[in-house]
């Protein structure tokens, strides 16, 4: 038994560990996945296959936990760790890297993956390692730019994430 | 030769009474104790200190700096030492909003305590007053020359910190 979840919401945490994340390669990749299955409007987490297995109240508080576990860990990482991580990231994206990194640089979207409820500094130390990292992919970018093949392909027509479905 | 003891021990003693009255109203001021996220026993995000200590380590991190170093440009090198810089200070601030915060509730509900321990009170008192010491040294040092030489200090404001909040857990309200 642990001691941060109820006993239904910890075996969903599990299942949800064991079946989903487990799938998934990268840590920066889990983040991100287990940020989407918030909703924006409520903060409230939603994962239908979790729902209908263990209730949606224990698979909210799961999806909760692992966001926040996953959080802590990706925000740990040494730069070059992370460094590696959104490399790893930005080419399973199929973007063409310097789209990839105008978007990240400008947009941001890395900030909706921050938990509600996380302590302040740990929150803004992910922001900041993020912002250096995707300087550090920049800086490698003006040293080898992107092949012109690359860089005269059409846009991918839609998103293609390698996360998996949510079950 | 009298004259200038007794001038320098009174100015002493006026700046500490200023220093301690100047904390207690940034203690009201900036943490006002409400809208503060009070976590539950039990609940997982309850032990965000210990995550923050961890963060630490990596703001004063010398490995980021060696890696950036090695791998980035000038101006990669120029933006990562302003972010560490900007988070490291930003760290100090918040101790010290929540050190403040720890003293002013604690003088609060010394009032109305029936059954306070003067030599405690001392010694919380002391270890706040060192507490500020160090976060102002530490926060001079990080603007001179940036967080990455620092990490003892910080680990060490860090655990005084922890000590006061741990002897005012253990002493209850009062």
């Amino acid at each position: 038994m642990n001691r941060v979840l109820p006993a239904d919401a910890w075996n969903a945490y599990e299942d949800f560990r064991t079946r989903t994340l487990s799938r998934i390669p990268s840590a920066l990749e889990r983040l991100i996945y287990i940020a989407s299955t918030r909703d924006y409007n409520s903060g409230v987490y939603q994962h239908e296959g979790l729902a209908g297995r263990f209730g949606a109240e224990a698979a909210a508080s799961a999806l909760e936990y692992a966001h926040w576990e996953v959080f802590q860990a990706v925000s740990l990482l040494s730069l070059r760790r992370l460094t590696e991580e959104l490399c790893k990231y930005m080419d399973s994206s199929r973007e063409v890297p310097s789209a990839f990194l105008n978007a990240w640089q400008k947009l941001e979207p890395y900030r909706v993956a921050i938990p509600l409820r996380v302590d302040p500094t740990i929150a803004e130390l992910f922001n900041s390692n993020v912002k250096i990292a995707l300087a550090v992919l920049r800086h490698r970018l003006a040293e080898r730019p992107d092949p012109p093949q690359a860089a005269l392909l059409p846009p991918s027509p839609a998103p293609q994430s390698p996360l998996p479905f949510r079950s | 030769m009298e004259y200038i003891l007794i001038s320098t021990a009174v100015a002493g003693i006026v700046l500490f009474v200023a220093f301690f009255l100047h904390s207690a109203r940034e203690a009201r001021e900036e943490y006002p104790g409400t809208g503060v996220t009070r976590f539950e026993p039990g609940d997982f995000w309850s032990d965000a200190g210990r995550s923050a200590s961890a963060a630490l380590s990596g703001i004063f991190s010398s490995e980021d700096e060696q890696f950036i170093a090695s791998e980035a440009g000038k101006q990669v090198n120029a933006l990562f030492r302003r972010e560490r810089k900007r988070l490291a200070l930003r760290w100090i601030e918040r101790q010290k909003r929540e050190a403040a915060g720890i003293m002013s509730r604690h003088r609060d509900a010394s009032r109305r305590a029936a059954d306070l321990l003067p030599s405690n009170e001392v010694k919380l008192f002391v270890r706040y007053a060192r507490l500020r010491l160090t976060f102002e040294f530490l926060a001079v040092s990080v603007w001179l020359v940036g967080p990455q030489r620092l990490r003892g200090l910080a680990e060490e404001a860090n655990a005084v910190f922890h000590g006061m909040q741990n002897a005012k857990t253990l002493g209850g309200d009062n």
